[in-house]
């Protein structure tokens, strides 16, 4: 020991005991805290203590520390890990909320099973079918016409269902993606005012780890919305000091820079009601607007913003291969419905109106039969299409005025003078409707061609296979994350083994360091005590 | 790498969700014995299995269709053959008269019979199914043979059935050539908005094809009602004691139409057969049919249904991996150095 003092030797002990002491403290907090979600492990820092490095030139003895000192607390995380979490956690959100649309809308229009495997919609097309080649068999029955008539409005309100319960899932999602939006600008805020307490708590000489395990947590949250650069930078906090200042930035630079959090200052975003996203200005804790005027591209392309949010939006906005976009959400499958509605009703109306024809097929003239089967129940505009919302049996098919026409071919009449009409049991039209049934029609602008059953299997195989690839890839992601999520936690979670060892260890120092203390005491009780009384 | 305790768990949650997934799905196709539940499962078979089920939906239409046309033919055939029955026998009296009756003393009784005949063979063909007249072409509302009150000639749906070389001969021969097809299965298509005929099967059966119409060279009656009823106005002409003919041109004339009513029994024979042929090739329809039915059912059932023997083994290794990764958590979750510290 060096400047070696009587009782120096019991600062060296109290130091162990202290040490040892914050040891047990560390121990038992990370025990305490080993279920608690992105808890980081800590570590007591310590170094060896010594003094008395100016005596050394007047001093022959051995220089001996003068025990152990704890310089902080720290906790044991890899950034780099956080990054490549973060990144894998973005695909996850992303793949994760397009998937649960994917459900929902097969929730919808997934028959597979349903009906005893005949499908709901697929069976009503083939009940309607029956029923049009009972007709044809009686053409001139109008109680087979009424059956026809019966199946053909139960299609029609099948098809209301759809296109409603679709309707429904874009107001479910919509109402979805809104809290979402409301999250992330919660969190956005929660990480300015975090920023600000860590940054007080650090500049007070005291560590913030569990602030920073609450920050980075909302950061992993954040990043399953959108896609996000997390920067630490240090800046100064005056007297020559410098203090850490998170930023977090769109990790899509494109458009410009756009800051999320900076410090404690942070930006709202919101979408307008066509699912576009808007960032608010910068605005510190008190929501006083930093560097006015400065705000970024607005509104932000969404299918740049990654996660979670860019794939709701998506889901809600595109039509796929009817607007041109790369992905089929909601708005595809309400246009193919709306598209298989129109065609169909477009089909057989055309097929049920004309002239009537002599038995060359030329037109007689000023003699016409027939009238829409289909209407729309909405009061649109005439000019408006029949959409799988709005189709309908037209009221004069219901009232009787007009019956699927079997025949526009006039029939022999024996009275010359007789309105040409074609003979009553004529059916050649009908077996033409029958035809068209099964006939090829164009399908999503002319890209699908096929029959109407055919469109219908078409839009559920899509579906299907988005959702399988989407499965396939959320798995993939899954699996990632779920790896680096384990590297993470390689580094930064604790484990129990190694803290009861370490808790041991501890309680082996600190009865060693205690029993330093009664060594030295015995040692100078002889010393002071029993030294020189001889001859008492 | 360092492995803590919770990554442990982790590893072990996520292989636990993993295995009671696996043990879902397997139990899921056991209960509900189908190889697919949704559509993602197995897009290609869920397409092929609608496409396949339509296909039976179709069938099960063309059966339909078939089974009520045999219907309307067996009714027609079953009325034709008395109708031709009811001809022959008529023939086969005046036959009989000529040669056990050279005088002609029953000539008045075979006026009788021609006229009686002649109504039946009317009132036969003017048979129904399924509400709608069998012989009336593709006019099912209107019967097809009336008599004219006025002239008490035979009429098919309003024109007199011996007409010619007038508008209504032109009438007659549309309505003989009326059409009345039927989707039987044999894939119905059209060209030019016309039904192509081979594609479908002709269900109209015209009461002018089966007797005749118009008049020959000779300027008699085809129709062999008309030729009935002109044997029965010649014959009833006759002396009624001595049953001699009016005149010798009166003679001339019932030899020529005797001749000429075996010609149409002729042809109601042939009529009788290409219903009957018809008819078998409808039966034989429903047969190739039903029996694309089964198949088409086999198909549906290969595709859709589990193999049990599968699914049960599937389940039971499902099941066995459960078991195993729950003895496995046990061990995992309930030692740490902790359970040997003293």
């Amino acid at each position: 020991m060096s400047n070696i003092s009587t009782f120096g030797a019991f600062t060296t002990a109290r130091l162990g005991i202290t040490s040892s002491q914050l040891g047990l403290n560390v121990t038992g907090n990370n025990i305490t805290n080993i279920n608690t979600i992105g808890y980081s492990r800590q570590r007591l820092d310590q170094i060896s203590f010594r003094t008395g490095a100016i005596n050394r030139y007047s001093n022959t003895l051995p220089t001996v520390g003068s025990g152990v000192l704890c310089t902080g607390i720290s906790q044991i995380r890899d950034p780099y890990l956080d990054i490549r979490y973060r990144n894998s956690s973005t695909q996850v959100g992303a793949a994760d909320a397009k998937l649960s649309v994917l459900e929902e809308l097969s929730q919808i229009i997934d028959e597979v099973g349903l009906n005893e495997g005949d499908g709901i919609l697929e069976a009503a097309f083939s009940e309607l079918f029956s029923a049009l080649e009972k007709l044809s068999l009686n053409a001139d029955q109008s109680d087979l016409d009424t059956n026809v008539m019966g199946y053909a409005e139960q299609l029609c309100l099948l098809l209301n269902s759809y296109s409603q319960r679709l309707e429904s899932l874009v107001e479910t999602q919509s109402n979805s993606l809104n809290t979402d939006v409301n999250r992330v600008n919660d969190i956005l805020a929660n990480l300015a005012e975090m920023n600000e307490a860590i940054k007080v708590q650090e500049m007070n000489g005291q560590s913030a780890n569990e602030l920073r395990d609450q920050r980075n947590l909302l950061i992993d949250e954040l990043s399953l919305y959108m896609d996000i650069d997390v920067e630490y930078e240090y800046v100064s906090a005056g007297a020559g000091t410098k203090v850490e200042q998170l930023k977090i930035t769109l990790a899509d630079r494109s458009w410009g820079e756009a800051v999320l959090v900076e410090g404690q200052n942070c930006r709202d975003i919101s979408l307008d009601s066509d699912y576009k996203l808007h960032l608010g200005a910068l605005t510190d804790l008190k929501g006083k607007e930093i560097l006015p005027g400065t705000n970024p591209f607005s509104p932000w392309p969404n299918d740049t913003l990654g996660g979670a949010l860019t794939s709701i939006c998506k889901m809600l906005t595109c039509a796929g291969d009817y607007d041109g976009t790369t992905t089929k959400g909601i708005p595809y499958y309400q246009a193919a419905m709306d598209d298989l509605a129109r065609t169909f009703a477009e089909a057989m109306n055309a097929m049920n109106k004309g002239d009537i024809v002599d038995e060359n097929g030329d037109p007689i003239p000023g003699f016409t039969l027939g009238d829409d089967l289909f209407a729309k129940n909405d009061g649109s505009p005439p000019s408006d299409p029949i959409t799988a919302g709005n189709i309908c049996v037209s009221e004069k098919w219901k009232s009787g005025d007009v019956r699927i026409v079997g025949s526009f071919i006039a029939g022999a009449n024996a009275d010359p003078l007789a309105p040409p009409a074609p003979n009553s049991k004529a059916n050649d039209n009908i077996l033409k409707m029958l035809n068209m049934f099964d006939g090829n029609h164009s399908f999503v602008n002319g890209k699908f061609t096929g029959s109407f059953q055919q469109f219908l299997q078409n839009t559920n195989s899509v579906l299907a296979t988005d959702k399988r690839t989407t499965t396939t890839l959320l798995t993939t992601y899954m699996v990632a994350a779920n790896d680096i999520y384990n590297s993470r936690e390689s580094v930064m979670g604790v484990d129990l083994n190694e803290e009861i060892t370490n808790m041991m260890q501890y309680q082996q120092s600190y009865a060693a360091a205690c029993r330093l203390l009664t060594t030295f005491d015995e040692a100078l009780d002889k010393l002071i005590n029993g030294t020189g009384v001889v001859g008492r | 790498m360092r492995i803590t305790t919770n990554m442990n768990l982790n590893i072990y949650r996520n292989n636990l969700s993993n295995v009671t997934n696996n043990l879902y799905k397997s139990s899921n196709k056991v209960l509900s014995q189908r190889t697919f539940s949704s559509y993602a499962e197995d897009p290609a078979a869920a397409s092929k299995a609608f496409k396949l089920r339509r296909e039976f939906s179709r069938t099960s239409d063309y059966v339909s269709n078939t089974t009520a046309t045999y219907g309307k033919f067996e009714t027609a055939w079953t009325q034709l053959t008395t109708v031709k029955n009811l001809v022959n026998e008529a023939a086969n009296q005046i036959g009989l008269a000529a040669n056990n009756d050279p005088s002609g003393s029953s000539r008045q009784t075979l006026a009788q019979l021609m006229s009686s005949t002649a109504e039946a063979v009317v009132q036969t063909l003017n048979v129904r199914y399924s509400e709608s007249y069998v012989f009336s072409g593709s006019d099912g509302a209107t019967p097809p043979f009336s008599w004219d009150e006025a002239s008490g000639k035979l009429l098919y749906r309003g024109v007199a059935v011996d007409s010619k070389g007038s508008a209504n001969q032109a009438i007659l021969e549309q309505m003989a050539a009326e059409t009345l097809y039927v989707d039987v299965g044999a894939g119905l298509a059209t060209s030019g908005g016309t039904v192509i005929s081979a594609t479908v099967f002709d269900a109209a059966i015209s009461g002018l094809n089966v007797l005749g119409f118009g008049v020959d060279g000779d300027g008699d009656p085809i129709n062999a009602v008309s030729i009935m009823m002109e044997l029965s106005d010649i014959y009833s002409r006759c002396n009624a004691e001595t049953g001699a003919y009016d005149n010798d041109y009166e003679k001339e004339v019932a030899d020529r139409l005797t001749k000429k009513l075996q010609e149409a029994l002729s042809d109601i024979t042939d009529a009788w057969t290409e219903l009957d042929s018809k008819a078998t090739y409808l039966n034989i329809n429903k047969e190739r049919l039903t029996d694309y039915q089964y198949t088409l059912n086999e198909q549906i059932l290969d595709i859709e249904q589990v193999d049990l023997a599968d699914a049960i083994s599937e389940y039971m290794w499902a099941q066995y991996c459960y078991d195993a990764a729950l003895k496995i958590g046990s061990d995992i979750v309930s030692t740490s150095l902790l359970d040997y510290m003293r």
